[in-house]
Parts: C-alpha cells; structure tokens; sequence
C-alpha cells in the first residue's frame, strides 16, 4: 500500500506534463470568451463607413496622412483587406500581392493580416503611422 | 405475411435514407462572426458564407459592419459588391481562387496539409506526441515569407493546431482549430482561432466563429444565384 502511495506523484506528475504538452496545441475556449468580453468593442459604422464608402477608390482618400491612416485601417478591416487593398491603398503593391493574397487566404483566413493590420492602423497615433506603416514596404509590417 | 407491407417500407425508408447519408456536399452555406481583438479593442465582422462545389462558387455576404457581396470562383474570377451604394469593384486572378478557402481546403480533404504542399512547402518530419501526430514543414526555398516552418498537429485525423515560426523559432502565428461537428460525413471545425504574435509578449487574438450550417438543398439559393445589379457603378478594380 505504501508504494501504491509513492506512486501518487509519479502519476500526478506525469499527468500534469501530458495536460500541458496538450495544452500547447489546444485551445482554452473560455479563456478567448472572456478575452472578448473585457475588450471594448470599436464602433465601425457611422463616420468611418461615410468616409470608405462615398465614392469608392475614386481619389476622395488622397486627402492628407489622417485620412490614409483611417480609410487604410478601415479598408483592412472590411473583407477587401484580406486582398491587400489597404496595402495598395499605401502604395505597397507587392507586399499586398505576396503577403495577403499568398500565404494568407491559402490558409483559410485571409483576412486574419489584414485585420492585425487595421487594428494597428487604428490604434496607432499619427506619429507611429507614420513612421511604422506608412511607407513600410515590408510584406507583414509587425514581423 | 400481413406484416410483409410494412416491413417493405420499412426497408424502401431505410434505403432512401442511407441514399442521403452518402450524398457528396455540393452546396454549402454558414453563418460567421469574425471577432479579433487587441490591448483591450475589439472589431467584429458578421458575414453569411455559401459555397458550392460546382464551379467552386463562394459568395461572402458581409452584413457587418457594412453590407458587401464578395463572389470568388475556382478560376479566380473576384467581384466585390457595395450594396449601399451600388458600386463594383472585380479582377481576377489564382491567388483570388476559391481553392484558397477553408471550405475548399475541408469539403476536398486537404486537411493534411491544409494546401501547403500546393504553395511549395515540403515536409521536413512526423513525430506522434500524446496521441497527436505533429507534421513540419518547409517553406518553399526562396519564399520571400520569413519563416522557418510551420507545424500542422492532427488529432484524431483533424487538424488542431496550425503553427507559424519565425527565423529565430519564435512562434509568429498559431491557429487553432476546435469545436468540430458533423457536417454530412465530413468534420468541420465551428472555432477557429488566431494568435499573431506582433511583438514579445504581445498578440492580436482572433476568433472565426460558424454556426447554422446548411447543405445541399437546405441551401438558400439568393445569393449563390447573386447576380449584380447591371447599373452598378464599376471602380478601380484590384490589381
């Protein structure tokens, strides 16, 4: 009996190793839940959908380093950013073409880059813009 | 032999019945929340999704937050409808193909590569952990994508888990797959979720969500027989 005892951590050990070694690939579901429910939700409707949408890609977004970084957030945001159009939108064509449209959509969630993208467009200040997206050729600009 | 009417249609029942049990899925639709947040923000994006095999004709209804049909096909053919003001914008091209989509990937059975050997990546190994058999692969040579590899872990014959490393082995994006459910005789997954690590310590954390799956004739035709309006307004198109 007393080695049945011994056993006990070698058992607990071992399970909690194989829970973990699990855990490395499996998703904790409530954890996510409750990821989504402390954040604060943007509102994407009003100002920002006049500004996208009045006019599509007719030259209403040359309107100055503001507008580029809203309108190039919010495009990422609609289903065109898992195409690339905020990245062409800024010029960056190739990393549009190569980074979005390649590797992303192949895996079933083109948009996924183009949502990153747009979320830090938008949280950015003017300055970060700027200096980190504006004219950041690089395919994904947060690698 | 009085029982003989009813045991025949018992048996015509159970016929007709398996008949439907081993019907391929040719159309398929969903309902989708796309969810993602980061440092405490969050943006959701609601779309029904059809898909039929035929032709691999995807129609994506964006109802939030604004109302656009994206139609893709197997040939890459694209369109972008805004509804609220009647404009076009198309191209075409592979990269815009259907065979992209995860229907795609899961109504064909690419599930154990999830299409990377199609964009050039080549397995490097397969080692079994806990009841899990963990694939690594190579990107292709001279991919102008920084990554060193990328895992695909399988449970059970399902795809679980999607991982992405940088050139310094560092986990760049992890994609899980969970909730499966029967669709037909195929198991898809109502949960799929992203981490894109962006910096140390920091991630953008996003969640497909599907429910209210259709199939076949139960498949509401609207916007697979989508056909834009003829006075709609044609824009830049993508390059």
């Amino acid at each position: 009996m007393k080695k049945f005892y011994l056993l006990i951590p070698f058992f607990l050990i071992f399970f909690s190793s194989y829970a973990s070694e699990n855990s490395t690939y499996k998703i904790n579901e409530a954890e996510i839940d409750l990821l989504f429910e402390q954040s604060d939700e943007i509102d994407m409707s009003g100002v920002f959908a006049q500004k996208i949408f009045i006019d599509n890609y007719t030259g209403r977004f040359a309107n100055g380093d503001d507008d580029k970084k809203i309108i190039a957030g919010v495009l990422a945001l609609t289903f065109l950013g898992a195409f690339g159009v905020h990245r062409y939108y800024l010029g960056h064509t190739k990393a549009g073409v190569i980074g979005y449209l390649l590797p992303s959509i192949c895996f079933g969630a083109g948009w996924i880059p183009a949502i990153i993208d747009g979320v830090l467009y938008l949280t950015s200040t003017d300055e970060e813009f700027n200096k980190k997206y504006r004219d950041n050729q690089k395919i994904w600009v947060w690698l | 032999m009085k029982f003989f009417p009813a045991v025949f249609f018992s048996l015509m029942l159970l016929l007709i019945a398996s008949f439907n049990w081993f019907i391929p899925i040719h159309k398929i639709s969903v309902e989708m929340v796309a969810r993602s947040v980061h440092k405490g923000k969050s943006v959701t994006a609601k779309a029904e999704v059809f898909y039929q095999t035929t032709g691999g004709l995807m129609v994506t209804h964006f109802t939030s937050p604004f109302e656009q049909v994206v139609i893709t096909n197997s040939k890459g053919e694209y369109k972008n409808y805004d509804v609220q003001n009647n404009t076009l914008m198309q191209s075409q091209g592979l990269d815009y193909s259907s065979k992209n989509s995860f229907f795609y990937c899961f109504l064909s059975g690419k599930t154990q590569d999830m299409g990377l050997a199609a964009y050039g990546y080549s397995l490097r190994d397969t080692r079994v952990e806990n009841e899990m058999v963990i694939t690594t692969w190579n990107p292709p040579a001279g991919s102008s994508v920084n990554l060193s590899k990328v895992e695909i872990v399988h449970e059970n014959l399902l795809p679980v888990f999607m991982g992405f490393y940088n050139t310094e082995g560092r986990p760049a994006q992890k994609i899980f797959y969970s909730n499966y459910q029967n669709v037909q005789d195929i198991r898809m997954p109502m949960n799929i979720t992203e981490f894109q690590y962006i910096a140390d310590n920091d991630s953008i954390v996003s969640r497909r969500s599907y429910s209210n799956i259709q199939i076949n004739e139960s498949v509401v035709n609207t916007y697979l027989n989508f056909k834009v309006p003829a006075n709609a307004r044609l824009v830049k198109s993508a390059e």
